[in-house]
């Protein structure tokens, strides 16, 4: 950090994936920009390290457009750009695909959240009161109970009785499945999540030029980002600071 | 329920008792192999004689069935076992002996007091059907002498990525994206600072006041050091029952539960910044928080400190996505954690504790750190620690 050491505000670049426009996008998510404001935070200036062949390391901030951290978020790093790697835009699972046979009480209830399982914590809070008024629920607990014979039971395993299995977790197999193939498409190095401040670190990995994405829409019809990030620092055992505001591509 | 059918030709047995004298080994299956935490007896060069009182996953015979083909699930006693508030049908009893005899006919029929009941009867006696407490619920077990001798064939797979991505709510309001499912734990400590998630699943651990008042030998560690780590099948089986569940379901043993390679049994954590004696002097004595405390690299690192508390699980244990139960490498806390970017241990100006420890080090090796370490203060300092602060 030391005044007078290599700058290295200029290796961490942005590409703006607004560049990406092209056809091929065309029945996928929107693009959204990434404004990267790179602080190095530990600067090792050593000759002889830029020679070897060392793993890496980089934190980025992420902000949505708002300048909210991007707080607790899945991102991939990846070797190649979302949006040139030839994804499969179209076979996107949309959640409402999975709600055949869903009762309008069970439709609804689920409406008022934005959960991507019946596994969301916050929905164990809510069990005791939907076991009355949704009937899928009260069909799960009157099972429960009569296995298990006890209320307490009945309430915490209700999922295991849940008739839907499609409602309880299909929609996010599919798109686990969805986002393995496009891992493995992109060329996936690393799976991060953010912290509550949007912060994340890398280490441990080969010099060279990454991207960094979501993949998958945060929520329905959310934008995807396309950040390139270069790191071809001096020194590539250096850790860096890099702070991206990611632009929200619907306004 | 099974005393009539095995009574009778026990007692018989006993009568003929002087007439059964041969050995004939390898009868009724594959040597077994010792579990016992020690060292494994190096291999006798003739067919070794088999120990029908220790019982090992890894006889090929063993292997053949499925898990569930010998483990009844839940098992006969799984409401006694617990008390009624936190009791759930599990697997809480040894195999039957259904699951045995269909082999072990000749062992379980041999002199007065056959040794392969030995492997889970405490006495052996056609009348006595007393047994060691089963494995599971663990804290029981661990406390018992058979438990202190024994350590499992298995490590648990727990993918971190599947369960915190099943759990996540699209759009977390507040921060909270990830949770995992409630689990009732030892210790609960109600702590309304952060919306945590984690926290369902790992709490921290106060150890118990000291039985007498004697002031420590050394002085104390900061209290709550600890994250506790889920010890049964209470945080799965609300999700993973077998009559509905997700995949693995209850009853397949091996989803979870992964066989140890080269038939060998979990080890136990030799100590790394602390060892056993350090933990007894501590008055660590839960044997789950002792084996966490020996693992670790940094030992006086206590996440309830003030700061500490404040800060998000995923600020410092960066790589949860990737976090491998099987692998213990992907749970280490990298130094990096510990400051880079907020600075709080690690930066040249102001000099932080690490750079400062580094330094020092560096210009007299005898120095020992002592911030975040124990005894692993007196090595060479890692590479991970001369990159983090430049040297
Ligand atoms: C041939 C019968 C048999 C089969 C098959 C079997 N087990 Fe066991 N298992 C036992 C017996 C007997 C014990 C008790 C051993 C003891 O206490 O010494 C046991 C104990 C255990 C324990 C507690 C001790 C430990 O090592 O942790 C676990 C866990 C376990 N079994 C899991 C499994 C899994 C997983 C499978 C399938 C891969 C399996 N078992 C297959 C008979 C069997
Ligand atoms: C793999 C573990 C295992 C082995 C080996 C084993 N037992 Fe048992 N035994 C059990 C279990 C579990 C029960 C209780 C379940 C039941 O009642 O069927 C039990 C119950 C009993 C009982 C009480 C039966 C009752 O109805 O109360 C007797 C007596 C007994 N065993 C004797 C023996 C003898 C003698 C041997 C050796 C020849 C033996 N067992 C070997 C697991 C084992
Ligand atoms: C300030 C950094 C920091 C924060 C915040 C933090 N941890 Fe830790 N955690 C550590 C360190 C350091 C270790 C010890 C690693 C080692 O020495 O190998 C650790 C170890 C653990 C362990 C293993 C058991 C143990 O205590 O050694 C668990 C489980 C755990 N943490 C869970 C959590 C959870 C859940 C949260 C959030 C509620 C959390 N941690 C927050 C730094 C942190
Ligand atoms: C809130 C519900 C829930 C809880 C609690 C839970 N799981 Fe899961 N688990 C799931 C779901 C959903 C899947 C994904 C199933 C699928 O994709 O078919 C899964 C998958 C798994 C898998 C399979 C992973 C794979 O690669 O296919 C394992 C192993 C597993 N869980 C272990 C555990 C263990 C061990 C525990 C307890 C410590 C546990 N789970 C607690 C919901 C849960
Ligand atoms: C969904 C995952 C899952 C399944 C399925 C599962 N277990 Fe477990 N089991 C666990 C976890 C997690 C623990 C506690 C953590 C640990 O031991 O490290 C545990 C602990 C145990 C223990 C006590 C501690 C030990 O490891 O020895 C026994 C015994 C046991 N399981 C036996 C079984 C048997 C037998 C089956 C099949 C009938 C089974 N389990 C199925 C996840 C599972
Ligand atoms: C701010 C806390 C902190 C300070 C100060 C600190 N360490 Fe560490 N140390 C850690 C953590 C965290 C780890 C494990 C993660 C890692 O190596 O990146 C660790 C790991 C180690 C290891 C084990 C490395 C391995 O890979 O097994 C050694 C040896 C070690 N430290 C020595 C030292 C020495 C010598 C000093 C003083 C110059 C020192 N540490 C100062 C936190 C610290």
């Amino acid at each position: 950090m030391r005044a007078g050491r290599r700058t290295l505000l200029l290796w961490a670049a942005l590409l703006s994936s607004t560049l990406l426009a092209s056809a091929a996008r065309a029945q996928g998510p929107p693009v959204a920009a990434c404004q990267p404001t790179p602080t190095p935070v530990v600067v090792k200036p050593d000759a002889n390290a830029a020679a070897t062949n060392d793993a890496g390391g980089i934190r980025v901030f992420l902000y949505d457009a708002e300048k909210k951290p991007l707080a607790r978020k899945r991102f991939y790093l990846l070797r190649r750009s979302a949006f040139s790697a030839g994804l499969d835009w179209a076979s996107m699972p949309k959640r409402a695909d999975f709600l055949q046979g869903a009762s309008p009480q069970l439709r609804e209830w689920l409406a008022r959240h934005d959960c991507d399982s019946l596994y969301c914590p916050e929905f164990e809070a809510e069990f005791p009161e939907a076991v009355k008024t949704v009937p899928e629920f009260k069909r799960a607990y009157d099972d429960g109970l009569r296995k298990y014979r006890s209320e307490k039971l009945a309430l915490k395993w209700l999922t295991v009785n849940f008739p839907l299995k499609n409602v309880r977790t299909e929609y996010y197999k599919r798109k686990k499945a969805w986002l393995d193939r496009a891992e493995q498409q992109a060329g996936a190095v690393v799976s991060f999540m953010t912290d509550d401040k949007g912060r994340a670190i890398f280490t441990g990995f080969q010099r060279g030029d990454y991207y960094i994405s979501n993949l998958f829409p945060f929520d329905e019809g959310g934008p995807v980002w396309d950040c390139k990030v270069m790191t071809l620092p001096p020194n590539p055992r250096q850790l860096w600071a890099v702070s991206y505001v990611l632009s929200n591509s619907r306004q | 329920m099974k005393r009539t059918t095995l009574t009778l030709p026990l007692l018989l047995v006993a009568a003929l008792a002087a007439v059964v004298c041969a050995r004939v080994s390898g009868a009724g299956g594959e040597p077994q192999r010792r579990r016992a935490t020690t060292q494994r007896r190096a291999a006798p060069a003739q067919r070794p004689r088999v120990d029908y009182t220790r019982f090992s996953h890894a006889t090929a015979a063993h292997r053949k069935d499925s898990c569930a083909s010998c483990h009844k699930n839940p098992s006969d006693n799984w409401a006694q076992v617990r008390d009624a508030s936190s009791s759930f049908p599990d697997i809480t009893d040894y195999p039957e002996h259904d699951s045995c005899l269909s082999c072990h006919r000749q062992q379980f029929f041999r002199g007065a007091r056959p040794a392969i009941c030995a492997v889970c009867h405490s006495v052996v006696s056609p009348r006595n059907g007393a047994r060691f407490p089963f494995a599971n619920p663990a804290d029981a077990f661990a406390r018992s002498e058979k438990g202190k001798a024994e350590a499992s064939e298995f490590s648990i797979n727990f993918p971190h990525d599947i369960h915190q991505d099943v759990m996540a709510r699209a759009d977390a309001p507040d921060g909270a994206g990830v949770r995992f499912v409630r689990a009732a734990f030892k210790q609960e400590t109600p702590k309304p600072s952060k919306p945590n998630s984690c926290s369902v699943c790992h709490v921290t651990y106060f150890k118990p006041a000291p039985p007498s008042a004697a002031p420590s030998p050394t002085p104390a560690l900061p209290a709550g050091l600890l994250k506790t780590t889920p010890t049964g099948h209470d945080s799965c089986f609300n999700c993973h029952w077998q009559d509905g569940g997700e995949k693995p379901l209850s009853n397949d043993c091996a989803g979870c539960h992964k066989p140890l390679p080269n038939n060998s049994t979990r080890p136990e954590p030799k100590g790394k910044d602390a060892d056993a004696q350090f933990a007894a002097r501590e008055g660590f004595t839960d044997p789950f928080v002792v084996r966490k405390l020996l693992r670790r690299d940094s030992v006086i690192f206590a996440h309830d400190e003030e700061r500490h508390r404040e800060i998000d699980c995923a600020t410092c244990h960066t790589r949860i996505p990737s976090l491998n139960t099987l692998d213990e490498t992907t749970l280490k806390v990298p130094i990096l954690s510990c400051g880079a970017g907020t600075s709080c241990h690690v930066g040249a100006k102001p000099k932080k504790i690490l750079n400062e420890e580094v330094d020092k080090k560096l210009a007299d090796p005898s120095f020992q750190c002592t911030k975040c370490h124990f005894n692993l203060g007196r090595e060479k300092p890692p590479k991970s620690h001369l990159d983090a602060t430049g040297k």
